[in-house]
């Protein structure tokens, strides 16, 4: 027997379901190869349902949570886009299996995006130095503050989702070479984790700041790289 | 990853293979601040 | 391993100071530092009680904190256990009889475990966390039982009236 399930209102568990099961969605079109926009979006459209979830509540944690992870969508939601762009330049179509069959691997063609997904996966993740979103002793526990039960199994679930999504964008980087990809994720691992053990939580003006002036400009310097075929 | 069922297989568990991460990443977040960490559970004393 | 027994579920602790000098406070965060590694146990410091299994609270509990401790108490859901750490909060310790509390943390919630000592050590801790998993476990088991009655309820004026009944249940009444 779990525990008793206690549900603030029937929609706010529902979008924390819809919240799952969009983002399997999601992470099944970036595995059978589709659109990077449509995957973008999909992704886009699972944060922005739980960012409704916190904010269909009266708690003041959960609004604050909710706020914080609006600012991160604000803070990596242009990179990626732009990476995907540079992927469009790079392969000629949006498609993801154009990325998978590519034979020389799309790091070398476009390193700079990988930095600028390196500086946002944090962001993502909820890691350490721009984990505003959840900062865990911080504000209490952000948007999945008020769910429990079952209902919080859903939430908890598409946090693991959310790391296979963000591996699978750095096994992209890859290409067709999987040894690369499988290589590239072992680094990124423990990249992610020494960064989340020795370094401290920035203010969330200092991460918009970080990712809008760093990381964006490192993918457009990237997109112009690719544009003009210079790598 | 061009074959369909590799495909549907990485789909179907996704949720496990998330779950893998997040264990191992526990468990080597506790190694780097010199902790012991969780232990990997025997799937059989779940049920 | 003997620790085995109490790997089955990994509990969530909810710490609560209830006005008391912060010595059991930072003992507790001792538990969750290198040397008493409270994460063997699958145990997460989550600071969010509608999340939360085990409630550790310190402190006496002051009449400005208690209208907060019960609602504490009353957010998490429904197998849960309370652990009382240090005599401040088992009995009223040094301040049992001041005007701004009254001895125990049990006056208000039920407690399920007392850990003594003042600044209790962190392997009492551990020893009265380890002793709430099997009570939780018990809990959990006590969920799944039904009540059986010895009479069936009375119908008076076609509405079910059962606050007799209500009284007589003992807790040596449930049967499995």
């Amino acid at each position: 027997m779990d525990k008793r399930k206690m549900i603030v209102h029937s929609t706010h568990a529902f979008l924390g379901i819809v919240h799952f099961i969009s983002l399997w969605f999601a992470l099944a079109i970036l595995i059978t190869g589709g659109d990077f926009i449509l995957v973008i979006f999909l992704h886009l459209l699972s944060t922005a349902v739980i960012i409704l979830a916190g904010f269909s509540t009266h708690s003041i944690f959960s609004h604050l949570g909710a706020n914080r992870t609006a600012i991160s969508i604000l803070a990596y939601e242009p990179v990626l886009v732009i990476i995907a762009i540079s992927a469009f330049m790079l392969t000629g179509s949006f498609d993801i299996s154009a990325l998978y069959a590519s034979e020389v691997p799309p790091l070398y063609k476009m390193p700079l995006a990988f930095i600028a997904l390196l500086l946002i996966l944090p962001v993502k993740l909820k890691k350490s130095p721009f984990d505003v979103g959840e900062a865990h002793q911080e504000v209490v526990g952000g948007v999945e503050l008020e769910y429990s039960g079952i209902f919080y199994e859903a939430i908890y679930t598409a946090k693991w989702l959310d790391y296979v999504f963000c591996y699978l964008l750095v096994f992209l980087f890859g290409g067709s070479n999987i040894w690369l990809g499988l290589i590239l994720v072992v680094l990124t691992f423990i990249y992610i984790n020494a960064l989340d053990n020795s370094t401290a939580r920035v203010s969330y003006k200092q991460m918009l700041r970080f990712c809008l002036w760093v990381a964006l400009p490192l993918a457009f310097a990237n997109l112009l790289l690719t544009m003009f075929n210079i790598l | 990853m061009n074959n369909i069922v590799v495909q549907i297989i990485l789909i179907v568990l996704a949720p496990f293979l998330g779950g893998l991460i997040y264990g191992i990443e526990r468990k080597v977040k506790a190694r780097m601040q010199r902790r012991i960490g969780p232990l990997f559970f025997n799937l059989s004393m779940t049920f | 391993m003997k620790l085995n027994k109490y790997r089955k579920k990994s509990p969530w602790i909810l710490h609560y100071n209830a006005g008391g000098c912060n010595g059991c406070d930072i003992e507790i965060l001792a538990c969750l530092g290198p040397k008493y590694d409270i994460e063997r146990f699958g145990m997460i410091n989550s600071g969010n009680p509608k999340q939360a299994d085990i409630m550790l609270v310190t402190g006496p509990v002051t009449k400005r904190s208690r209208e907060r401790l019960v609602d504490i108490y009353s957010q998490m859901p429904e197998p849960k256990v309370v652990v009382a750490c240090g005599s401040c909060t088992c009995t009223g310790g040094v301040f049992r009889g001041m005007y701004n509390c009254e001895g125990g943390v049990d006056q208000y919630i039920p407690v399920d475990v007392y850990v003594p000592g003042c600044g209790c050590r962190p392997e009492q801790i551990i020893a009265g966390v380890v002793e709430a998993l099997a009570k939780l476990e018990q809990k959990t088991k006590d969920i799944e039982k039904s009540i059986r009655l010895d009479r069936s309820p009375q119908i008076n004026n076609g509405q079910m009236d059962r606050r007799e009944i209500a009284v007589e249940i003992a807790p040596g009444k449930v049967f499995g």
